[in-house]
């Protein structure tokens, strides 16, 4: 009998599944538990957010960027605020306060958003109890966040020209001493999973991406960073406050599920450093360009068009925009890394075995509020 | 006569008993796992939530029962009574207090004594795996179901192959299948696990891949095929397979203790009904405990690795010790 002959079942894995993060829906093609091919069906949380953004003005659609991954809302808010800055050609002017200010509260966020992540990623290989551990932490954060902004979701904190509020010194007390602790939970994970024998045979050696592979598909942040490409925005096209801050790029060669794992994991202590440095040197001063402090005063950038970007927690968010020289953007093409990412899925995963698969949806850590937009 | 209705009695308290236990060991084990994880657990019916399984029992009881269209309802039904049906059965022929003589007999406290009892065991695991083939069929080409289920068969087949091979040698050793027997003549040497650490480490590992206990739960691996075998059942005829799967859970860890570890002695303090029912009892709480322990810390396996496992390297080395412990025996090498 040839393989042909054999026939090969179809498995909807999704869109209610408990590993596919959201609402991913994977149509497996198998043969046995091999994957033979997928075909990923998304957008069962469109909303229409790059439409909805041409009738908003500029101002009005910052708590919207929150809703794209709600994971790491406050990346959202600043890739959002650094590239209508961009557009309007004031990046230089925004205080050097609430640089700082924008810089701690995306690391805390990249945290908060690995820590869901290995949470998850642990929990769908079998692994309970790393969830419970994470969510500890993430807990601290939210709190830290809930103090300077009210919410613990979507936080509409990172605006346009600055930040909403100042930091209170609450904050930077408890930042203080989360900036001490998170190392110390740290290993607790890291003693729970990477030389775990189960975890390293689960992860090593599947959904090998070579580099060039990994360019091609468009992978970006940790995914890329897995398969021997040092590419960081945050130092390769530094904004903000970054070229200021001393940090590492993780990255190894191995190009697997388990190669993600490590830079995930190795990004949280950098992030941590980062941290521990704008504890440090954070100046005093307005948080707020004096222009955009009246939210309902109108922005008319001149026509044209910029493409801002920023390296979050999943990898490269952008914000395209054209302006025509009205109060809301003629067009914004928002380049979600989450997307990029899930149609990755079924190039990773082909010919392993369906316990693989939702190793690598894990590992991709794709997020389908972003992805569906 | 007399026989039939002690045997009668011994099996309605034997029911009760284990009914009881299951009910407890839910409790327990979401309370450890809970320790575990920073979190509390049940805590809201009785006190520290002791109630909370019989509550989750009424509840699986009133739930609606729904049978799946195109399900074949006899095989959907079969499913979960053959499945605790052996359950029951392998619990029938193991001790479980050391016997005490009476009024010139023996009081044996297993339902009934026999002289094959490893034999019995063997033989009603291997059918309580068709229960589980059973209900993957059953549920009418729902496709998670039927992968758990072959997940489950495959499982259960290769690792009883080794647990039948483990257990050959403490019952070479013994020349018994019966367990009182076997824990006899431990009493006269070491723990037979001194003698057979091989057999005892390939019985551990090849005791949770049978039972399908982390890192060997992949039949329902939730996160990869939504609890698998079961996903369709609903209600009480749900609540029988993990009901069964916690009384698999028991007999094994007792068998464990009764082959290897010597059953109801102790290294101190042995002798007489109640030293004996403690250190019994102690042994077998501890492989339970280890079950839950496994769960709160380990990943799982992936389904071609757990095969790799259990032909490539135990199924072998099992073998092997086979032969080793035949020619020690034969050779009356020291200590054998």
């Amino acid at each position: 009998m040839s393989s042909s002959d054999i026939r090969t079942v179809e498995l909807n894995m999704g869109p209610q599944h408990p590993s596919t993060h959201g609402v991913l829906r994977l149509i497996l093609r198998i043969n046995g538990e091999k994957i033979e091919n997928i075909f990923p069906r998304v957008g069962y949380l469109h909303r229409g957010i790059e439409k909805l953004a041409e009738n908003m003005t500029y101002q009005q659609f910052t708590p919207v960027t929150d809703r794209l991954d709600y994971v790491y809302s406050m990346n959202n808010n600043f890739a959002y605020a650094s590239s209508v800055e961009k557009l309007l050609g004031v990046t230089d002017q925004v205080p050097e306060r609430a640089q700082y200010i924008r810089v701690i509260v995306a690391e805390l966020d990249r945290i908060a958003n690995h820590l869901v992540w290995l949470a998850t990623h642990a929990l769908d290989i079998g692994a309970m109890t790393p969830y419970f551990y994470c969510m500890r932490e993430r807990e601290l954060i939210l709190d830290m966040f809930e103090e300077i902004s009210g919410a613990r979701l979507l936080y509409n904190y990172v605006r346009i020209g600055g930040v909403a509020k100042d930091i209170t010194p609450r904050f930077t007390d408890m930042l203080k001493e989360f900036v001490k602790i998170f190392p110390k939970r740290w290993k607790e994970y890291d003693t729970l999973l990477t030389k775990n024998r189960i975890w390293m045979k689960r992860t090593k050696d599947v959904a090998v991406i070579s580099t060039e592979d990994a360019i091609n598909w468009g992978l970006s942040g940790p995914s890329l960073r897995g398969s021997n490409m040092e590419w960081d925005l945050r130092k390769k096209k530094p904004y903000s406050v970054y070229p200021e801050l001393e940090f590492d790029i993780p990255y190894y060669s191995e190009g697997d599920v388990y190669a993600r794992y490590l830079v995930r994991m190795e990004e949280m202590l950098q992030s941590n450093r980062i941290l521990e440095q704008c504890i440090e040197k954070i100046p005093d001063g307005p948080t707020m360009m004096d222009d955009f402090k009246k939210v309902s005063k109108p922005i008319k950038p001149p026509a044209g068009e910029a493409y801002g970007y920023n390296e979050v927690p999943g990898g490269e968010l952008g914000f395209y925009i054209v302006s025509e020289g009205k109060n809301k953007p003629h067009r914004m093409k928002i380049r979600a890394p989450s997307f990029v990412h899930a149609y990755a899925i079924p190039f990773a995963s082909k010919g392993y075995l369906i316990s693989d698969v939702v190793a690598v949806i894990g590992s991709f850590d794709v997020v389908f509020g972003e992805c569906d937009r | 006569m007399m026989v039939v209705i002690w045997g009668v009695v011994k099996f309605i308290v034997l029911l009760v008993l284990l009914s009881v236990y299951v009910l407890f060991m839910t409790w327990f084990d979401r309370k450890v796992i809970a320790r575990m994880q920073n979190r509390v657990g049940p805590k809201l019916i009785g006190f520290h939530g002791l109630w909370q399984p019989l509550a989750d029992t009424i509840k699986s009881f009133w739930k609606e029962d729904s049978i799946p269209r195109g399900s074949y309802r006899f095989l959907f039904w079969l499913a979960p009574i053959i499945f605790t049906t052996c359950a029951f059965a392998i619990s029938f022929v193991v001790p479980f207090a050391p016997p005490i003589k009476i009024a010139g007999g023996v009081l044996h406290f297993s339902v009934v004594n026999i002289n094959v009892a490893v034999l019995f065991v063997f033989a009603f695991l291997g059918l309580a795996s068709f229960g589980v083939l059973f209900a993957g069929i059953a549920s009418g080409g729902s496709k998670y179901p039927y992968i758990g289920s072959q997940r489950e068969g495959a499982q259960m087949i290769s690792y009883e192959i080794i647990l039948a091979l483990t257990l050959l040698n403490p019952i070479l050793m013994s020349q018994s299948l019966n367990f009182e027997t076997i824990v006899a003549a431990q009493t006269h040497h070491l723990w037979y696990a001194f003698y057979q650490p091989v057999a005892f480490v390939c019985y551990l590992i090849a005791m949770f891949a049978v039972s399908a206990k982390v890192p060997f739960d992949l039949p329902e691996a939730e996160s990869e095929i939504c609890c698998g075998y079961f996903v369709e059942y609903s209600g009480m005829k749900m609540g029988l397979f993990p009901f069964a799967q916690y009384i698999v859970l028991l007999v094994m860890s007792a068998i464990m203790v009764l082959m290897f570890l010597g059953g109801w002695t102790g290294p101190f303090w042995s002798g007489g009904f109640i030293a004996g029912f403690i250190w019994y009892w102690v042994k077998v709480a501890f492989f339970v405990f280890l079950f839950t322990w496994a769960w709160g810390t380990l990943p799982r396996y992936r389904y071609d690795q757990l095969m790799d496992i259990g032909w490539k390297i135990l199924l072998p080395i099992s073998v092997l010790n086979i032969f080793w412990t035949g020619f020690a025996l034969s050779a009356h090498l020291p200590f054998f």
